[in-house]
């Protein structure tokens, strides 16, 4: 890639996104701290990869990787929760990580996919 | 007196018993009678004492000796139980919260986490150089303040799960309100429930907080099921107000635009094990050890509701007024 990749941060949280947005701080980074302003976005722009929550406050994150794979098919999907009963293999989705995870192990599987598209 | 009630409820007094008409002496008779009397109210720690005749009066304050140790006995028993349940119910609600908890913890250890993985790359990169010195400073106060909110988080499920001591103390009701939501707000706000607060400021109470605390939380759980039930995940409103009514009385209600009672299920709703959720989703507990916590107080608790409209329930307590200060 020549470009710098784009990627979409979702999180409820501003300090996740906070904390993301420093470890991808090479990437062109956008966030949204909910599913409905995130859809708006992948509406109007192009990303490379989605990081998104699934519980969040005004709707799931599992609808907007619907709606991200309805808009994007192309686009690498990393899902980040802290629920263990979510289903953690979804074929959407290229890899669920549970909270509290590793930056540098999300950072690598997202260059890691990234490199092989 | 309570003697003298106990008394007219049966159309009968000791001292119709005409002395000619007892082959006892009248004194003995008197302090068995007197006794059963006390031991009718729930004062059960005295004993007659036996003479040395061994005669009927003494079988039968015998009796009345077996029978008083025996209910002792069984109302320690019941004493017990009854703190167990409540310890149980606690546990419960706590269980009800508790994957809320942990979504709330995992937040700020996944930064605590993130942070130093950051920090430690940039020094391994040869980040002590003074330019980038700020940026760590940075990185390590945002990971502290995750560890400060862990730390209320943490101490607080420690407070609340100890099996608390029996005592109650003068406190300020907004401050148990609020320490409640402490342990339910992530699980309200992943619902898209929001609390309004309305307290009036400095009201007190004799409390015995961890248990009040506990009502509030089975309220506010009950209020985020009734709200899930009518309107799925678009979320609710909860409102929390505290009045004093007057001046020695405080009131506290809890209102959500939740789904509602009908009156059939409004009137059984402190009754023990009455629930609507399926099973295994509620223990029909919380709401009756509530009632029992709140009477504990010296309190009353009550529901309005209507089928589709929401409800209220309403808390009076006396109110503890602190001693005025600062005057001759």
């Amino acid at each position: 890639m020549t470009a710098r990749p784009r990627l979409l941060l979702v999180d409820d949280e501003i300090e996740i996104l906070e904390l993301l947005t420093m470890a991808f701080h090479d990437f062109e980074v956008e966030t949204a701290v909910n599913a409905e302003s995130a859809a708006e976005l992948l509406r109007t722009k192009h990303f490379d990869a989605l990081i998104t929550d699934i519980r969040m406050p005004g709707g799931s994150g599992l609808t907007l990787i619907d709606h991200a794979k309805t808009q994007r098919p192309g686009m690498a999907v990393f899902v980040m929760t802290g629920h263990h009963q979510e289903p953690a293999s979804d074929a959407r989705v290229a890899k669920w990580l549970l909270k509290p995870f590793s930056v540098t192990a999300l950072r690598a599987t997202v260059l890691d996919v990234l490199a092989g598209r | 007196m309570v003697r003298r009630s106990l008394h007219r409820e049966h159309q009968w007094t000791a001292g119709q018993v005409k002395p000619d008409e007892l082959c006892f002496d009248r004194a003995r008779f008197q302090a068995v009678l007197d006794l059963i009397e006390d031991m009718a109210v729930g004062e059960l720690w005295q004993e007659i004492p036996l003479s040395q005749d061994r005669d009927e009066l003494d079988a039968l304050s015998h009796g009345v000796n077996v029978l008083s140790s025996e209910l002792r006995y069984r109302l320690k028993e019941l004493r017990e139980a009854q703190a167990s349940l409540i310890h149980s119910g606690k546990l419960a609600a706590l269980g009800e919260v508790s994957s809320g908890l942990a979504h709330e913890l995992n937040n700020p250890l996944t930064i605590v986490t993130g942070y130093v993985e950051l920090v430690r790359q940039r020094l391994q990169s040869g980040g002590t150089s003074a330019v980038e010195l700020p940026e760590l400073t940075t990185y390590l106060e945002k990971a502290q303040r995750s560890l400060e909110r862990m730390n209320v988080i943490i101490q607080h499920i420690m407070e609340f799960a100890h099996e608390s001591r029996p005592a109650k103390e003068p406190m300020l009701l907004a401050e148990v309100v609020e320490k409640s939501l402490i342990l339910i707000s992530e699980q309200l706000r992943l619902k898209s429930i929001h609390v309004a607060m309305d307290l009036q400021a400095g009201l007190m109470a004799q409390i015995n907080p961890s248990k009040l605390e506990q009502v509030f939380i089975n309220l506010l759980t009950n209020a985020r099921d009734a709200i899930v039930e009518a309107h799925g995940e678009s979320g609710g409103q909860i409102h929390v107000r505290s009045s004093a009514p007057s001046q020695s009385e405080l009131e506290i209600e809890v209102c959500d635009n939740g789904i509602g009672m009908d009156e059939d299920t409004r009137s059984k709703v402190f009754h023990p094990f009455f629930t609507t959720k399926e099973v295994g989703k509620g223990t029909g507990l919380g709401l009756s050890i509530s009632h029992g916590i709140v009477q504990d107080h010296g309190g009353t608790i009550g529901c309005v509701s209507e089928r589709g409209h929401g409800a209220v329930f309403r808390i009076r307590l006396p109110r503890y007024l602190p001693p005025e200060t600062g005057r001759s």
